[in-house]
């Protein structure tokens, strides 16, 4: 009943005050403080972070499939590279590297860039046509970090009217950045030194982003646990 | 004094300053910020008035707060704030927290041991560094109940923490529980919250500034409950009291596309053992009790926030027209978000009827606050 309710609420309001965005599916995800969402390499389910510890992989209609515990305080952006996983945890400022079929920890790589504990790195995706692994913090400061396939630092770099970042992924070109508080979803240009384009969210503390295909992205909320299937207008 | 305030105006506009630092080892992280305030008051004397000494600059907070979390998510914190070393005001408190808390891994559940502020009251609850007013409304700015206690806190969250059930058991004493004995009578005092966040669960926020799209509300409802042998207070003898005092609040907030509202109710209901403070009424109780109503709004664009608050308190019900009225008119200019912030809160002072005494004068507030 409350999922319902939730739901109803969510779409009444979307409806009446976004035109940018065209929901399509509001659903409960079963997990609560979803972090990041993301693709299989092959496409065929999605992976959550969920409970600061959690790895949920959900079918494309949005069921549960399997889960995953890891050993970690607060996971917060993920992302496949090859045949491995690559999760950030944000206080402990340190990246768990995953078997990407069997979802087990190999090692972690430490990441530190002495931020405050909330506002480590909070995003994490991989570039395939640059092999490039692109980081950002969440605020105070926001900041972008480039690394190559080794995790060495390449440079990092800020982007105008981006000042707080909850998730990316990289899709078709393009590094499309997700803010939480200002619930705006951005897409930057191909140089990824400007935004190129950007939509309000009809969704509450935007938590995580991927694109599913056929135009439509989904987005995790995090307080409202929900999973958002969406269509960008241009 | 204008220019002491354009200087001052003039260094925050071009300082951007980027909050909090930690140092991470493998499993374990320290986490080292803290907070500066300092402003200028102007109080709008009488004429007549020969005492101008709350025209003044202050030093409100000069805060450090250490916190450390491993990967057992044991929690500790620690947080003084410097200035309260000098003050003989009792609402100034030198030590804020010293907790040491474990979480469970859903983070649902939390129980936390040590000094810090008491699960009652939502604008209590809110810390003052993110409030848009420079001072907390007349019922709980810490004179008529020990906003902080030594105890234990038990939280537990239902529904993606929608619902949260906050409870805990505290000496009682406030900042004296931290080495010194209980009360005589060696009871303890009981304090809980419970609150209802909807569609989502809603953190203890009063401004909007995710200038969310969707429309939020929180309801919730405290109570407290203690039995002492002793009464304190300096203002209002109903801080500890001799015989039973038991304390209720109710509170709605909302928020919406950077538009914020908040309503609270407070009673404090006072059964004391000494029958002289009921001022020969024929009852065995009298009520203290406070309202608080307030909005605001944020301008992403403008980088401010706008706010108005009416707050009032009425220290005892028997005597009749005995409440302390207040209209805050609070604007600030944030210069990055709230770690970098000009703040202007004016009091504009309703004077009551038949009040025991005159209600403060008018007075406004002007300060800078930097986080790091």
């Amino acid at each position: 009943m409350m999922r319902l309710l939730i739901s109803m609420f969510g779409m009444m309001t979307s409806f009446l005050l976004n035109a940018q965005v065209e929901v399509l599916k509001r659903m409960p995800l079963r997990c609560s403080e979803p972090s990041d969402i993301v693709s299989s390499p092959d496409g065929k389910s999605y992976y959550v972070l969920a409970d600061k510890y959690r790895i949920c992989e959900y079918s494309a209609s949005g069921e549960i499939v399997s889960t995953k515990d890891m050993q970690s305080l607060d996971v917060e952006g993920v992302c496949f590279a090859g045949n491995k996983a690559f999760i950030s945890e944000e206080t402990l400022q340190r990246i768990h590297v995953m078997d990407a079929t069997t979802m087990t920890e190999l090692y972690t790589i430490p990441l530190h860039h002495g931020g405050g504990r909330n506002q480590g790195v909070e995003a994490i995706t991989w570039i395939a046509a640059d092999k490039t692994f692109l980081m950002s913090t969440e605020k105070n400061p926001q900041f972008f970090m480039e690394f190559d396939t080794s995790m060495n630092l390449q440079k990092t770099f800020q982007i105008d009217g981006i000042g707080e970042v909850s998730a990316m992924t990289y899709s078709e070109g393009h590094v499309y950045v997700l803010s939480d508080e200002d619930a705006t979803l951005y897409c930057l240009n191909e140089a990824r030194n400007a935004i190129e384009k950007f939509w309000k969210l009809p969704v509450i503390n935007p938590e995580g982003v991927c694109y599913k295909g056929d135009g439509v992205w989904i987005v995790v909320s995090d307080d409202a646990a929900q999973w958002v299937e969406l269509k960008l207008m241009n | 004094m204008r220019l002491g305030i354009l200087i001052v105006l003039g260094v925050a506009l071009y300082t951007k300053v980027n909050a909090q630092f930690s140092i991470s080892s493998y499993n374990k992280n320290l986490q080292i910020s803290g907070y500066v305030v300092g402003f200028y008051n102007q109080r709008f004397y009488d004429a007549a008035e020969t005492n101008r000494d709350k025209n003044r600059f202050n030093l409100d907070f000069a805060v450090i707060r250490f916190q450390a979390a491993n990967e057992r998510r044991i929690r500790c914190e620690l947080q003084v704030n410097l200035p309260a070393i000098y003050s003989t005001d009792p609402t100034d408190e030198f030590l804020m927290q010293a907790t040491a808390e474990y979480r469970n891994r859903k983070n649902n559940f939390y129980v936390q041991l040590g000094y810090d502020k008491l699960p009652f009251s939502w604008a209590s609850m809110l810390p003052q560094n993110e409030s848009v007013f420079m001072q907390r409304a007349e019922a709980v700015r810490g004179k008529t109940f020990n906003r902080r206690d030594m105890g234990v806190t038990v939280t537990k969250g239902f529904w993606n923490k929608r619902m949260k059930l906050i409870g805990g058991v505290y000496t009682g004493e406030g900042i004296n529980s931290i080495t010194g004995d209980n009360d005589p009578n060696g009871k303890f005092l009981y304090a809980g919250r419970m609150e209802f966040g909807f569609p989502a669960q809603y953190r203890i926020e009063e401004i909007d500034d995710n200038q969310t799209a969707i429309p939020r509300c929180l309801l919730g409802v405290d109570g407290a409950y203690s039995e002492k042998s002793v009464t304190t207070g300096v203002d209002y003898p109903i801080l500890t009291v001799d015989g039973k005092k038991k304390s209720y609040s109710t509170d709605a907030t909302v928020s919406w596309k950077g538009f914020s509202a908040h309503a609270e109710w407070i009673q404090f209901r006072i059964e004391p053992n000494d029958t002289a403070v009921l001022l020969g009424k024929p009852t065995d109780y009298y009520l203290a009790q406070g309202v608080i109503l307030q909005g605001a709004y944020y301008s992403k664009r403008l980088k401010s926030t706008l706010a108005l608050r009416y707050d009032e308190f009425n220290p005892n019900d028997l005597v009749l027209g005995d409440n302390r009225q207040t209209l805050s008119l609070a604007y600030n200019y944030l210069l990055d978000g709230m770690n970098n912030v000009i703040k202007v809160h004016y009091f504009h002072r309703l004077q009551a009827e038949n009040a025991l005494q005159p209600w403060s004068e008018n007075q406004l507030r002007i300060g800078w606050q930097i986080l790091f």
